[in-house]
């Protein structure tokens, strides 16, 4: 069981430990950019004092690596600074009734009786919230009068600093927008609709769920019924999901060639990108567990950590509030480094050792990432499900294939609509069993209690442990003399 | 060697396994049971009603104002049926009409019925562009249309003449009024009917074992000449919880006690079934 991804990062130590050390010290230094407010003239000036002091102690090398972590500091620190200074100095007219007139620019939301469209806005974004119908589309200009409002935390920090509720009548005055992303939008609707011809309500908003991470019609009885069982993000976060099924799909192609498993896994990635619209949190999990498959194709020949410290800075100069306030960047990455990195620790407990190889790399994979985002779930849920260990258990074994099944109803369904409803009978098996699971278990009286908790010490603490827990085992793993040829994460 | 007879095993596995299951899923269907069951949904502030015919045909009158109606009718209708062929709209008011757009969506509607009236709103605009765009064949319905399914047969009492294209001042009396017969058990169905349009079919055959309550039970729905004539043993009033208007209104319960009728409400009831097998009915509640 020796040599798996988990190694290459601590072996190969050299020059990449520079990158390594700058670019998780850049990270750190976004995290805590709102809590050290500093002159961004003063960051330049420093990050100057330590590029030189850099290039005279270049020589020396653990004063290299010093000058490396407070420069990523400095340069995470400002950058953050430099970013919120920026968005905070866009001023809208708030509480004045406006005539508006703007271009939807994401994918609208319909739930319930009513619309939700993001408009871009005087260099910005608002969020409109109108009548159910007529709908709009991605691209339609809208003329309005409304008064905008100051948006709610969880927009602001995506970028959508107003929001307008209008029951007037809507002018669409012209289309605009991006062809490309016009075609990826129609997919994915095409792809939502013959989900929803092919599978009845819950089933339809859970199968949506569970790949798109849109829970939006999902009735509200059931809704809860899914918190109190601890099973939430099996249907809020898609990100999480979608690399674990690719890692599925993988696994699955893997018994029958390498070549096959390495190139299925980028088209399976391609195909799901594109027919959930390509949003963020998936566009993300997919170079994720591109990642993965190439890591599990080239085996040593790279550096997993610094490719996936590479992707989370690159994420965060787009956005540096997600490492804070986005749950699924938070979700879809702490399940990667808990299915790389704590996954193989897993794999050699005595208790799954006996399992047969396929079986065991799946269910530590699935685990390892279980136990990283747990904190993160309890902190944004608020809630602790007594039960949620069981439910879990038995729920977590069928998500790759019920997600591969919905995929393949909606697919079936584009093509001949009666074929949707066949394979749509085999993934509603599927989809029944976890309701029929959650609706029961959540009955139980002691399944979960609320907490609402501010604090987040804690999890400081737990991912400290568990780091510690990664580097003893890598250290383990590293004194042992004998080497095993094969990786045991490579399938 | 090994690996080969490992891949052998999966490959014929799973071709087991599905074919099973599609096995399972053409001939296991549940057949259709004998017997005539309607149900009151349960869509919150908004009217309901789906209806199973003893061979099996689906008829639904009015949708709700939102998806509820979609979870309602994954939970009633068979399992792995998809087709509806009848929906009725009322009126098109969108705490009846807004659902029904989604119905049209998602399954294949064999024939819609509805009055035709003018109404501006963003909602009846999407339903009549579906209804084009999907080539159903729409009936704009008058008093004396009827059609059979099975021994179930569903006639219409109101509007009495053509209000295609016309304007109503109150959308509420452009809805229409329907029965539906099989045997000797009877279910009228009354959209919003407000005092103007009961007056005006007082004469007709109303007499019905169970009364949907019009208007959600409001003190301007059913007077009492009209109760008198319906003489139903059971009423269903669809409303929800807390609603804004004060549904249903205090007066008009106390009117249906007084003729000793008895009362489900959806807001307290939940889904109210009633099932009957042309001579006998039973009521069930999902709450």
């Amino acid at each position: 069981m020796g040599k798996s991804i988990l190694r290459h990062g601590s072996v190969s130590i050299g020059k990449s430990r520079f990158m390594i050390a700058a670019l998780a010290s850049f990270i750190v230094g976004i995290f805590l950019g709102d809590l050290i407010n500093l002159d961004l003239w003063w960051l330049v000036g420093v990050a100057a004092g330590i590029i030189l002091a850099l290039v005279i102690f270049w020589q020396e090398i653990y004063r290299r690596l010093g000058l490396f972590i407070l420069l990523g500091l400095v340069i995470g620190l400002g950058y953050f600074n430099f970013f919120n200074n920026r968005q905070g100095s866009i001023e809208l007219s708030y509480g004045e009734e406006l005539a508006i007139e703007g271009q939807i620019v994401g994918h609208p939301d319909f739930s319930g009786s009513q619309a939700n469209y993001i408009l871009s806005y005087e260099k910005t974004k608002i969020r409109l919230t109108t009548a159910r119908y007529p709908e709009y589309h991605y691209g339609d200009v809208l003329r309005f009068k409304g008064v905008i409002e100051e948006s709610y935390p969880y927009f602001f920090h995506q970028g959508i600093l107003g929001q307008v509720y209008s029951e007037e009548t809507i002018e669409k005055t012209g289309h605009r927008g991006n062809i490309l992303i016009k075609y990826i939008y129609l997919t994915r609707d095409k792809f939502e609709e013959s989900l929803n011809r092919s599978l009845s309500e819950p089933y339809a908003s859970f199968a949506a769920g569970l790949v798109l991470g849109s829970k939006r019609n999902i009735p509200d009885s059931l809704m809860s019924d899914f918190n109190r069982t601890g099973t939430t993000h099996i249907i809020a976060v898609s990100g999480y999901n979608v690399t674990i099924i690719i890692i599925w799909i993988g696994l699955f192609l893997g018994i029958f060639s390498r070549k096959l498993k390495f190139w299925g896994s980028l088209v399976a990635i391609l195909i799901f990108v594109i027919m959930t619209g390509a949003p963020a949190s998936v566009i993300r999990a997919g170079i994720l567990a591109g990642l993965i498959a190439l890591g599990h194709f080239e085996g040593r020949r790279i550096n997993m950590l610094i490719i996936l410290l590479l992707i989370a800075s690159l994420m965060l100069l787009a956005s540096p509030y997600a490492l804070k306030y986005d749950l699924s960047f938070q979700l879809s990455f702490l399940a990667f480094v808990g299915l790389v990195y704590l996954g193989p620790i897993i794999s050699k407990l005595k208790i799954i050792r006996w399992m047969p190889n396929f079986f065991k790399n799946t269910f530590s994979e699935t685990l390892g990432a279980q136990i990283m985002v747990l904190p993160i779930l309890i902190y944004a849920f608020g809630r602790v499900s007594l039960i949620s260990p069981i439910t879990n258990i038995l729920i977590l074994w069928v998500i790759p294939a019920s997600m591969v099944l919905v995929f393949a109803v909606g697919i079936a369904s584009l093509i001949i609509n009666g074929l949707g409803q066949i394979v749509g009978y085999i993934g509603w098996l599927f989809l029944k069993y976890i309701i029929v699971i959650v609706e029961n278990f959540s009955k139980i009286p002691w399944a979960s209690y609320t907490i609402k908790t501010t604090s987040w010490w804690w999890m400081v603490i737990f991912y400290f442990l568990i780091g510690l827990m990664i580097y003893y085992s890598k250290v383990k793993s590293a004194n042992e003399k004998k080497e095993i040829q094969a990786p045991v994460t490579f399938g | 060697m090994k690996k080969k007879k490992f891949k052998l095993q999966l490959l014929l596995g799973s071709l087991t396994v599905a074919i099973a299951l599609i096995g399972l899923v053409l001939f296991g269907r549940p057949q259709a049971a004998g017997d005539l069951k309607v149900y009151f949904l349960d869509v919150g502030q908004g009217d309901s009603t789906y209806i199973k015919t003893p061979i099996g045909e689906d008829i639904l009158i009015d949708g709700g104002d939102d998806n509820a109606v979609l979870n309602e009718l994954g939970k009633v209708m068979d399992f792995g049926d998809r087709e509806i062929n009848l929906v009725v709209l009322s009126h098109p008011h969108s705490d009846h009409l807004d659902g029904l757009i989604e119905v049209l969506k998602r399954y294949k509607v064999d024939e819609v019925w509805e009055t035709g009236v003018e109404y501006p709103s963003g909602g009846y605009e999407t339903w009549k562009k579906e209804i084009s765009d999907k080539n159903i064949p729409d009936k704009f319905v008058v008093a004396g249309d009827e059609k059979n399914l099975g021994e179930v047969k569903i006639t219409i009492l109101y509007p009495l003449s053509s209000i295609e294209k016309k304007t109503i001042d109150n959308l509420n009396n452009a809805s229409i009024v329907n029965r539906l017969d099989y045997r000797k058990f009877s279910v009228l169905f009354t959209g919003d009917a407000e005092k103007e349009a009961e007056t005006q079919i007082l004469k007709s055959n109303l007499y019905a074992t169970v009364l949907k309550v019009p208007h959600h039970g409001s003190e301007n729905g059913l007077i009492e000449d009209f109760l008198k004539i319906v003489r139903p043993a059971v009423a269903v009033i669809s409303v929800s919880k807390d609603n804004k208007f004060g549904h249903p209104n205090g007066s008009l319960i106390e009117m249906l006690n007084k003729y000793a009728v008895r009362i489900y409400r959806t807001d307290q009831n939940g889904r109210v079934e009633i099932d009957s097998d042309g001579e006998n009915y039973w009521v069930k509640a999902s709450q």
